[in-house]
């Protein structure tokens, strides 16, 4: 495949995996739960149908129901959308929704449905399939976890980001559930954080991009992929400071070309490109290229081995109180190191000892070091541990497990580089998993090199599954084959370490500049000169001006050996006798003459000797500043030698002789040369030695005070140690001074409920109380969050304005404030100000004021209520205070006393209306009954006022007792002068009625007398009491319907004749007038006789008889009068009767005595005549009339 | 007539009564008694006029007249020594003057015998006792 660019990107085809060959489709895992169905709805609405994508939607289903899930998601997309059914084949452009009650596993390209082991509500679904992706699809494996509660997706998350899949995670401002979002972002494993409907555009920029096609084809037509990479390396280096040359490099191209997937970008010089322009890029690529996969325990056979292999025998053996240090390089994200420590805890505590135990977790990237240290894991990392070591060693937070602080002491964590940094020493154990499978073999070497240099003596090294200490073999004796464990042999070889700090550039240098000799074509022209300066060149050394040698070549040891003592490479030192001297003159003249010399020279070897060619050959260098030079040896004929080994014995001849004295001489000449020369030699060396002897001592002179200084220095430092150690006592003391000052506030905190959130100046969460979760939805990593990011559970639209006045004026500001949940509180600003009286933030509190608001709420509703009934009812009401002055007075109060409001508040109420209140029983009331009685009930008090005239009031009240306050005094004030009155005239009435009757009593008692005094016989009697009995009852009828007020003359003349009215011979007229009561009664008597006289004797008594009754008003001396004519006509003849009957004797005396008037009966012939007259007004003014 | 009672005889009694068939009974039981019968009157200004100008012996005095007290009446018996009886239908004292409240008394409606041994009680025997 050809891209723009210098790049070729070619596919492997070394790789043995069958799914490489043939890949399926890449399969899009997609975990959700609570709110999930929204997420995937909008996910698929936007998702194309012919994206080459599988997908398998992973929900979290109730297993007891039918799942229309397959149903709901076929509307939402033309992908055809199935339920899994065990062994299905994974197949482009489609969607496999999980069943109820069933695990998924991606096998190959089949789905595997089995029944999960955990029980429900423990159950990982999405962990366990997003596993299985990144095992089967590897970097064509793509998660994405969308709204949810808990934590499920983020362990599996994990694998697949570390296999270099793709991770997608729904932002959680959009989630309806965001914890299984919010789990995976801060586990940091998220390539992406978005909408649910950006996904697909991302998937499919993506899926479309190489890496797909072919993760690890990214190459060049050059065949050293590293000179591809090393603009990135370069970048990288200079940028982040971290040096990957090291690291494998089809792991590395593969991670880089993954980024580039990500980044959208083909080329790598394109992505160089955005590298240079994007920090965040680069950040992202190295902790893309430094991820590791770690986990509690993981390889839990691996781990039992070392607890029982190493752990246990070292615990055992260490005194109860000594020190254990351990280190864990590239501790990652810290789940390593805590798996050790529990193990370690564990074993000491079982052996009683109180270890020193002291185990450095490091790790070159700083985010996994904080993370590492606040030792917070989602529920899902910690499902490898037993709830038994869970509970011992772990705090639950809500969703996730937090180290507890015991466990978290035991280690240090540091940065460090384990490439790059110098390494930790004295350990007696070192445990780095999975390290050195990222690092080419030279790295490892090294790396393994200094864990040797790292641990003490005996002291264990504990690597991954997938790792050997190499070809440091004879550095270890191996514990564990299976599982890995070494344990160092041998003392430290420094020779073999090679530390990072002072050799990293050479090093790392010569890899990039010259390739390994060993790795080298050795070339024939190469190996010719090799033999032929092994068959043809002299024995031979390269030696220096000051005559140290270089090299030797060849067969040397003929004239050169090392003398006793400490090993030299001085030539000189090292020729063998007779060979010195000459060596020495030689090497001189060549210095001298920068030119070839050959002497000869003897050479003794095994008692004999030998003449020997010594040539020096000054060599011309490159530079002028190091002359070196060649020195041959070649044995001369074998003769000389001979003739110097046999002594000159013969008697050959003279010549012989001559030549031979000859001979002599010359050699004594030579050697008296050579002799000078050694003299001058010496006497030259004997000056150097004087001098150097000076310079000797003078140095030693200076030795002598540097190590006085030394001593000085050491003295100082073992005080500024002891300083040192006095500072770290008092740090330390003051360090649990601030402990148990934070656990105090951590107390009080909890134990005030007070929600409280500390912020920055830039509104960021700097810390939070536990109470504060009911108000925010806050987690512990929230912390640095702004405040604005979190969607309040309670109603304050102020609360950002209010914020920025605190920090603006910074005077407090409060606010009641309720939450969704119906409580309320009481939201106070405060500004931070740190001890320096720097304004650093602002602390925001809450406090539930739901109680006193609704006490208060309830308190103002009675005020109200009370208020209400105050206003309302009509009698005046007062509040004194204890000084008896007013507080308050209701409308009542003012309307009844006609004074203004404004009159009397705060006045004492004796002052009121010119003092008319004070009254001395008033006074009495108030100031000696009250304050013994609680209460004055129904006092009655009658008293002028000067606005309303004499009242008779009724005084009610009571003392209202406030603790620690005055007591105040409620009077309430009835006008009872209304029902007074009334009483009173009721009691008149009941009297007035209680007289009438008997009056009336008597009357009947009258009547009866008098008609038993006049009738004849007992029916006579019988009769005439009847009829006036019922004359006398007809009266007060009347009255009673007029209300005893007055009757009706008419009425009155018209019902007592009623009996009498046969056919239309009664006449009655007359104007409507209104007669008195007791007139009215008498007048109906009067009638009543007049009318039972007529139907006995008069015109009544036949049927043609008439009766003719009229009155008119006249006036009589200026009053008016009633006159009455009562006219019989038509009856028998009458005659004036004989006696005066007890009839007549009442109209007679009924007229004058109580009408006050008279009467004439005048007894014509044709029928009676009868008048009365009496005054109108008699009711009223009864004066008016005589006798 | 019961014994003793001959004592009123021929007495002047002066009745004070508004209502006539209450004076016909009383003035009915007076001539019963042989009294001399002075009035019935029916107001309180004829009686007060008719105690100033006659000499009684007593006076049967209807507590209400017309609806006022009569009270004025009593006052001047009081003051003239004239002995009296109020008759009348009020069941107690309550409410009433105080020159009425403690008048011997006589309820309506009238017993003869109570009427009889009131008057001598009041007119025979206290004015000896004075």
């Amino acid at each position: 495949m050809h891209y723009r660019g210098a790049l070729k990107l070619t596919r492997k085809t070394d790789l043995p995996s069958a799914e490489r060959n043939h890949p399926g489709p890449p399969v899009v895992g997609i975990g959700a739960s609570a709110g999930g169905i929204d997420a995937l709805s909008r996910f698929f609405d936007s998702m194309p149908v012919d994206s080459g994508l599988a997908f398998v939607v992973i929900l979290h289903l109730d297993p007891r129901h039918h799942s229309e899930l397959a149903a709901l998601l076929g509307h939402r997309t033309a992908m055809p959308v199935v339920d899994i059914v065990d062994g299905i084949q994974v197949e482009p452009n489609r969607v496999y929704v999980i069943v109820p009650d069933k695990s998924v596993r991606l096998d190959g390209d089949r789905l595997r449905l089995f029944k999960p082991d955990e029980t429900r509500g423990h159950r990982h679904p999405v962990d366990v399939f997003f596993a299985s992706l990144a095992e089967h699809r590897r970097e064509r494996a793509i998660a994405i976890v969308l709204s949810g509660t808990g934590s499920n997706g983020t362990h599996g998350m994990r694998d697949i980001k570390a296999i270099g899949g793709l991770t997608v995670v729904q932002d959680p401002e959009t989630a309806q559930f965001d914890g299984m979002p919010r789990s995976a972002i801060s586990a940091g494993i998220a390539d992406h954080v978005t909408a649910p409907d950006r996904m697909p555009g991302i998937l499919l920029r993506y899926a479309r991009h190489p890496y797909m096609a072919d993760p690890d084809g990214l190459a060049t037509e050059a065949s050293d992929a590293q000179q591809v990479l090393d603009p990135v390396f370069a970048l990288l280096r200079a940028r982040s400071g971290h040096d990957f040359r090291n690291y494998k490099q089809s792991t590395l191209q593969r991670r880089i070309h993954r980024r580039m997937g990500l980044a959208n970008r083909t080329t790598l010089a394109e992505y160089a490109d955005l590298l240079r322009s994007n920090p965040d890029e680069i950040a992202a690529l190295v902790k893309d290229l430094m991820i590791s996969v770690t986990g509690f325990f993981r390889d839990p056979e691996a781990w039992a081995a070392l607890d029982e292999k190493v752990l246990a025998p070292l615990i055992a053996d260490r005194d109860a109180d000594a020190e254990i240090r351990i280190w864990v390089p590239a501790c990652a994200t810290g789940e390593e190191a805590y798996s050790l420590a529990m193990l370690v805890a564990e074993r000491a505590r079982a052996a009683h000892k109180a270890l020193n135990v002291k185990i450095f977790a490091t790790d070159s990237q700083e985010t996994n070091l904080a993370a590492a240290r606040d030792g917070i894991y989602p529920a899902a990392a910690v499902s490898a541990i037993s709830p038994e070591r869970l509970r011992r060693f772990f705090d639950r937070l809500d969703g996730s497990f937090q180290v507890k602080k015991e466990l978290r002491e035991l280690i240090v964590f540091a940065s460090q580089n384990l490439v790059r940094d110098p390494p930790f020493s004295r350990m007696d154990l070192i445990t780095c998993r999975n390290l050195l499978i990222y690092l080419d073999a030279e790295a490892q070497r090294r790396v393994v090199a200094l864990f040797h240099f790292g641990l003490l003596e005996g002291g264990h090294l504990f690597l991954g599954n997938a790792e050997t200490v190499g070809r440091h073999e004879n550095l270890f004796d191996t514990v564990s084959k299976k599982w890995r464990i070494y344990r160092r042999v041998g003392p430290t070889r420094h020779s073999i370490v090679e530390f990072p700090l002072l050799s990293v550039h050479p090093r790392l240098g010569h890899a990039e500049e010259s390739p390994q000799a060993g790795a080298e074509p050795v070339r024939a022209a190469e190996i010719a000169r090799r033999a032929l300066l092994d068959r043809y060149a002299p024995a031979s050394v390269l030696i220096d001006q000051k005559g140290r040698i270089l090299y030797f070549h060849g067969p040397t040891g003929d004239y050169l050996e090392q003398p006793p003592g400490e090993p030299t490479r001085d030539l000189l030192a090292m020729a063998r006798d007779g060979l010195r001297q000459r060596l020495r003159a030689a090497v001189r003249k060549a210095t001298e003459k920068h030119d070839t010399v050959t002497v000869s020279a003897p050479v003794r070897q095994r008692r004999a000797v030998h003449m020997v060619s010594v040539t020096v050959a000054p060599l011309a260098t490159t530079r002028d500043s190091a002359e070196l030079f060649l020195v041959s040896f070649a044995p001369e004929s074998e003769r000389r030698p001979a003739a110097h080994a046999v002594p000159p014995e013969s008697d050959r001849g003279e010549t012989d002789h001559a030549a031979s004295l000859h001979a002599l001489e010359e050699e004594l000449n030579s050697t008296r040369a050579e002799l000078r020369s050694t003299v001058e030699q010496m006497e030259s060396a004997n000056e150097e030695l004087k001098a150097a002897n000076e310079e000797a001592t003078s140095m030693n002179e200076e030795l002598q005070s540097t190590n006085e200084e030394l001593e000085t220095s050491k003295e100082e430092l073992q005080s500024f140690n002891e300083e040192l150690h006095t500072i770290n006592n008092q740090l330390q003391l003051k360090n649990q001074e601030l402990e148990n000052l934070a656990d105090d506030l951590n107390n009080l905190l909890a134990g005030t409920e007070v929600a409280t959130i500390f912020l920055d100046m830039e509104y960021r969460i700097k810390w939070f109380s536990p109470t504060s979760k009911q108000l925010l939805d806050l987690v512990p990593s929230d912390t640095g969050r702004p405040l604005a990011h979190f969607a309040p559970k309670f109603d304050d639209a102020n609360l950002m304005h209010d914020l920025e006045m605190v920090l603006e004026k910074l005077t407090p500001k409060e606010a009641e404030v309720s939450n969704t949940a119906g409580r309320w509180y009481l939201r106070r600003l405060i500004p931070y100000r740190t001890r320096s009286n720097r304004i650093a933030g602002a602390v925001l509190t809450f406090t539930d004021i739901t109680e006193r608001k609704r006490a208060g709420d309830a308190v103002n509703e009675a005020r109200i209520y009370s208020e209400a009934i105050i206003e309302t009812i009509r009698q005046p009401l007062l509040t004194l205070d204890a000084g008896l002055r007013i507080q308050s007075a209701n409308r009542a109060f003012y309307t009844l006393f006609k004074v203004p409001e404004e009159e009397i508040r705060n006045r004492q109420i004796y002052e009121l209306g010119n003092g008319q209140w004070d009254i001395p029983a008033l006074r009495k009331l108030f100031e000696d009954i009250l304050p013994q009685d609680a209460s004055i009930n129904d006092f009655v008090l009658e008293h002028s006022f000067e606005n309303i005239g004499r009242r008779i009031m009724m005084i009610n009240a009571r003392k209202l007792q406030r603790p620690g306050r005055p007591d105040m005094i409620l009077v309430a004030i009835d006008d009872i002068t209304e029902r007074s009155s009334a009483e009173a005239h009721r009691d008149i009435l009941i009297s007035e009625m209680s007289h009438r009757v008997k009056n009336v009593l008597a009357a009947v008692q009258s009547i009866a007398s008098q008609t038993l005094r006049q009738s004849r016989s007992l029916d006579g009697f019988k009769a005439a009491f009847n009829g006036r009995l019922h004359a006398l009852a007809s009266a007060h009828d009347l009255l009673v319907d007029a209300g005893w007020a007055g009757s009706d003359m008419r009425q009155l003349v018209l019902r007592t004749l009623e009996p009498y009215r046969a056919g239309e011979r009664i006449t009655v007229n007359g104007p409507r007038l209104t007669l008195r009561a007791q007139a009215g009664v008498a007048l109906t008597m009067i009638l009543h006789e007049l009318a039972t006289n007529a139907a006995k004797y008069g015109a009544l008594s036949t049927p043609n008889g008439t009766l003719d009754v009229n009155w008119e008003l006249e006036d009589s001396n200026g009053r008016p009068q009633i006159r009455l004519r009562w006219i019989e006509a038509g009856g028998p003849s009458v005659k004036t009767p004989s006696r005066r009957g007890f009839g007549s004797e009442l109209i007679q005396r009924s007229t004058t005595h109580e009408l006050h008037g008279q009467a004439t009966l005048d007894y014509r012939e044709e029928g009676l005549h009868g008048e009365l007259t009496f005054p109108r007004d008699e009711s009223s003014s009864p004066n008016g009339s005589e006798g | 007539v019961g014994i003793g009672r001959d004592a009123l005889a021929g007495l002047r009694i002066l009745i004070v009564e508004d209502e006539f068939l209450v004076a016909m009974l009383v003035e009915e039981m007076l001539q019963d008694l042989r009294c001399e019968i002075v009035g019935p009157i029916s107001t309180l200004e004829e009686a007060v006029a008719t105690v100033r100008q006659n000499h009684l012996d007593g006076v049967l005095l209807d507590a209400n007249l017309n609806g006022k007290n009569s009270s004025p009446v009593a006052d001047e018996l009081l003051g003239r020594e004239v002995p009296f009886i109020l008759v009348t239908g009020y069941g107690g004292h309550k409410g009433d003057p105080p020159v009425l409240k403690c008048a011997p008394r006589v309820r309506k409606p009238v017993n003869f015998d109570e009427l009889a041994d009131r008057m001598m009680e009041v007119f025979v025997h206290r004015p000896a006792e004075r």
